[in-house]
């Protein structure tokens, strides 16, 4: 509950700066533009998103650190993180609040892109279950690119620094399986390498198929990272 | 010495940090163990179907399943999600027939002793070519399978990911089958000459339903047979097909009859004429089933039907924006069934998408005999109508325009019966001796032009599959039939140029007005597609824009009043 009373604060207050509506209007923007105007809908004929959410890994690499990089750097550069680490919540619940605020932020932004699946249920016979696979991946994948975002933002006080350093780290995560990765490794860290690939994760679910392993994964990552957020915002808290 | 409160906190935080850490990583692979899923495709596309659990479920012995695949191909990186798919299947297959299935994945681009063995068993890459800065370079695509199960070996040369686990299911059957089921055919086809060793077999130009033999022969032996000679009908024959025979003798009649009553699985495809699909000459030629057809409430008509839903031939070349293209019209004796036209409560015609059919009679089914039942499978559009049979039949424009004058004034249009089937136990025609009456299965066409090779060689229609589905249904293998079809529903997108035609009248005789509209529509479909682009793109913009100038007047007069608030007081 706690966690929820943080995250409608950290929600709201992206938007009492240009930066939360930015991302907000960039996001659905660019990828309707990528969709439609760049990719191949028209030529290829097909009523089918998957182009759609090929390109959602990529918007995030950039929009995610872009959304998280302001949440820890800012409170510390403006001198508010040592207030808000005296207020009668435990370092948890700080922690969860600020990642669910982020992420409802993306759901919005999400949101936005309705309009995508709609224009295609007009314009031909689309399968849902795909649509659905689509957005709760890019759910998943935002939560896992956030929790990366929170943890560097935690790190610095600089947020152009934060959201550099998101955008590296989202890039490692989204090309560590590729094929001129793996095919340089012997085989089993080529596969071990793959099972970390967040984009291979992405599009067994993309495909319609909520495959629980790849679910897993990023509450997985999501997990590991938000806890060591929390040991970086601890260790501050008592130094 | 006890530790103070914030050093104790301190710690109990770490730990229990430290602690999620630790456990994230075994329950994350624990559960990639479980292999956990759940398809929400409308056709379950990324899930085994009943036919193939049933059959992994069966297994009674070790089936080895060795994939020939390489994932990473230079310049064809687009093609792996879809690639993957067999892989993932195959993950299925491996967990569904635990503890009986193994599947190894090995990859001849890496390993040489893959790429001998891929040879010696018949698997064969596919070469592709890519542009680089160098120039173009060749990769190497495997994408083989080899099952083995027992002392037999089956192998599928090159996966299409689409039609995997159909490959897969059909050669998992033959494995565990001892011996291919055997369909036997009747017909007036001239017969195959003996192979000579050596040389490759010549087809009779006479063999007209040569292709209908090569698309069942993927699943069944396909047998020429004389119903005249004793014990033509074997054992092992699971259903015959009738395929427009000439004046079929009294004998045949009653071994037919004979083997129907016993039940016996039969597919008729029976009019009295038979279409020249090149020339479109007519050739008159009763069956000699008729009356026999007639004894179980079935009669096809001699008339034609003529069908608004049909192919369009191209009838003339014309110049348009430069160019020769052809003009194209309607045939309506070349009926397309597709949609209400194909039963969807027919396990043969659900999954079909289209079914082509030329120069079809009409099916009636009237009064059955007791114990028996009719169902329809295919039938005409509502926007269907009979002709004479003996109305000419050119695909010629005025031809064309006439038969579509004739057909309109002949009052409105309906919808006509073309196949369906009977079942249940056939009262004999004839005396039989030692008659053993079962359930048996009729399947009549009214077109015997239906799987013709000319019909069943356009890759385009469905008539292939629809020939497949049958074949599977008779022979008891109906599980194969929604195989088949899965993954194969086209969703094409709304062609505006298409509809702008259609809302203009559609093609006219004109050259110069088809020029017109042709450029009308291309204009349109652009500006359309130019719209729904830039809406999608430019709508979530100005929303929140608009959102953002709410949000910013909200805080203004919530300050304003503040401001004020504070000032009176």
């Amino acid at each position: 509950m706690r966690s929820l009373l943080i995250a409608k604060r950290e929600f709201f207050t992206a938007f009492d700066s240009p930066v939360g509506y930015v991302v907000l209007a960039l996001f659905p923007a660019l990828a309707s533009a990528l969709f439609f105007v760049l990719g191949p809908l028209f030529l290829v004929g097909e009523t089918s998103m998957r182009d759609f959410f090929s390109w959602i890994p990529w918007l995030l690499v950039v929009l995610a650190p872009a959304i998280a990089m302001r949440i820890w750097a800012e409170e510390r550069r403006s001198g508010t993180e040592e207030l808000l680490l005296t207020f009668p919540f435990q370092l948890g619940h700080l922690v969860l609040g600020k990642f669910f605020g982020a992420w409802a932020i993306l759901g919005v932004a999400l949101l936005f892109t309705a309009g995508v699946p709609l224009t295609l249920e007009l314009l031909g016979d689309l399968d849902w279950g795909p649509v659905l696979g689509g957005y709760v991946s890019a759910m998943l994948l935002g939560g896992a690119s956030l929790a990366i975002g929170l943890y560097l933002s935690a790190c610095t006080s600089n947020q152009i620094v934060a959201w550099l350093l998101g955008v590296v780290v989202l890039m490692f995560f989204n090309l560590i399986g590729g094929a001129a990765t793996t095919s340089a490794m012997p085989p089993s860290v080529g596969r071990i390498l793959l099972s970390l690939d967040f984009g291979e994760h992405f599009h067994s679910i993309t495909r319609g198929v909520i495959d629980f392993g790849s679910v897993a994964f990023y509450f997985g990552v999501m997990a590991v990272f938000l806890c060591a957020n929390g040991l970086v915002i601890e260790r501050r808290r008592w130094s | 010495m006890s530790l103070a409160p914030a050093s104790k906190a301190r710690r109990q935080s770490r730990w229990t940090m430290l602690l999620v850490l630790l456990l994230v990583v075994p329950i994350v692979a624990l559960i990639n163990q479980l292999h956990w899923r759940v398809d929400f495709t409308e056709e379950h596309a990324y899930s085994l179907s009943p036919a193939t659990v049933q059959m992994l479920e069966d297994l009674d012995d070790r089936l080895q399943v060795k994939l020939y695949f390489n994932r990473d191909i230079e310049g064809a990186e687009t093609l792996l999600p879809a690639r993957l798919v067999i892989e993932d299947l195959l993950n299925e297959i491996e967990r569904r027939g635990a503890p009986w299935v193994s599947v190894e994945t090995v990859d001849p681009t890496t390993d040489l002793a893959a790429q001998r063995d891929a040879e010696h068993v018949g698997v064969q890459p596919v070469e592709l070519q890519s542009q680089d800065v160098g120039g173009f370079s060749a990769s190497l695509l495997y994408q083989g399978l080899e099952l083995r199960y027992q002392n037999r070996s089956e192998v599928i040369p090159f996966l299409t990911p689409n039609e995997f686990e159909f490959a897969f299911t059909v050669r998992l059957a033959e494995l565990q089958r001892a011996q291919r089921p055997v369909i036997g055919m009747v017909s007036d086809e001239p017969l195959l000459p003996p192979q000579m060793p050596g040389a490759p077999r010549q087809v009779p130009e006479g063999r007209i339903y040569e292709q209908l033999r090569v698309t069942l022969g993927q699943r069944y032996a396909v047998r020429d047979i004389d119903l005249s000679e004793e014990g033509a009908i074997a054992s092992d024959i699971v259903a015959i097909i009738v395929a427009s025979p000439h004046n079929l003798s009294q004998a045949k009649l009653e071994a037919l009859d004979r083997y129907l009553a016993e039940g016996g699985h039969v597919l008729v495809m029976q009019d009295s004429d038979y279409v020249d699909p090149a020339t479109q000459a007519t050739e008159l030629r009763p069956t000699g089933l008729e009356s026999w057809l007639a004894s179980y409430g079935v009669a096809v008509g001699s008339e034609y039907v003529f069908d608004e839903e049909c192919v369009q031939i191209t009838v003339r070349q014309q110049v348009v924006n430069g160019e020769l293209v052809g003009v194209r019209a309607p045939y309506g004796f070349g009926l397309l069934a597709s949609g209400q036209s194909l039963v969807k409560d027919h396990i043969v015609t659900s999954q079909l998408e289209q079914v082509a059919m030329f120069w079809a009679h009409p099916l009636w089914l009237g009064a059955l005999p007791a114990g028996l039942e009719a169902e329809t499978m295919i039938s005409s559009s509502a926007q269907s109508w009979l002709l004479p049979g003996d109305s000419p039949l050119e695909m010629s424009e005025a031809n064309i325009k006439a038969l579509r004058e004739e057909a309109f004034a002949t009052g409105p249009g309906k919808p006509y019966a073309l196949a369906a089937s009977v079942r249940g136990v056939f009262p004999p025609n004839f005396d039989h001796a030692d008659l053993e009456p079962a359930e048996g299965l009729m399947v009549v066409i009214s077109n015997s032009e239906l799987f013709h090779n000319v019909t069943l060689g356009a890759s385009s229609s469905g008539n292939a599959d629809f020939a497949s589905n049958l074949a599977d249904w008779m022979a008891q293998d109906a599980g194969l039939i929604e195989l088949r079809s899965r993954g194969k529903k086209n969703r094409p997108l709304l062609d505006f140029a298409s509809s702008y035609v259609n809302s203009h009248g559609g093609w006219t005789e004109d050259d110069s007005s088809n020029e017109q509209l042709d450029r009308a529509a291309i204009s349109f479909r652009r500006s359309r597609q130019r719209l729904i682009a830039w809406a999608n793109v430019l709508v979530p913009v100005i929303v929140v824009f608009v959102l953002g100038m709410l949000h910013r007047a909200f805080h203004r007069r919530r300050a304003r009043k503040t401001f004020q608030a504070g000032s009176k007081s």
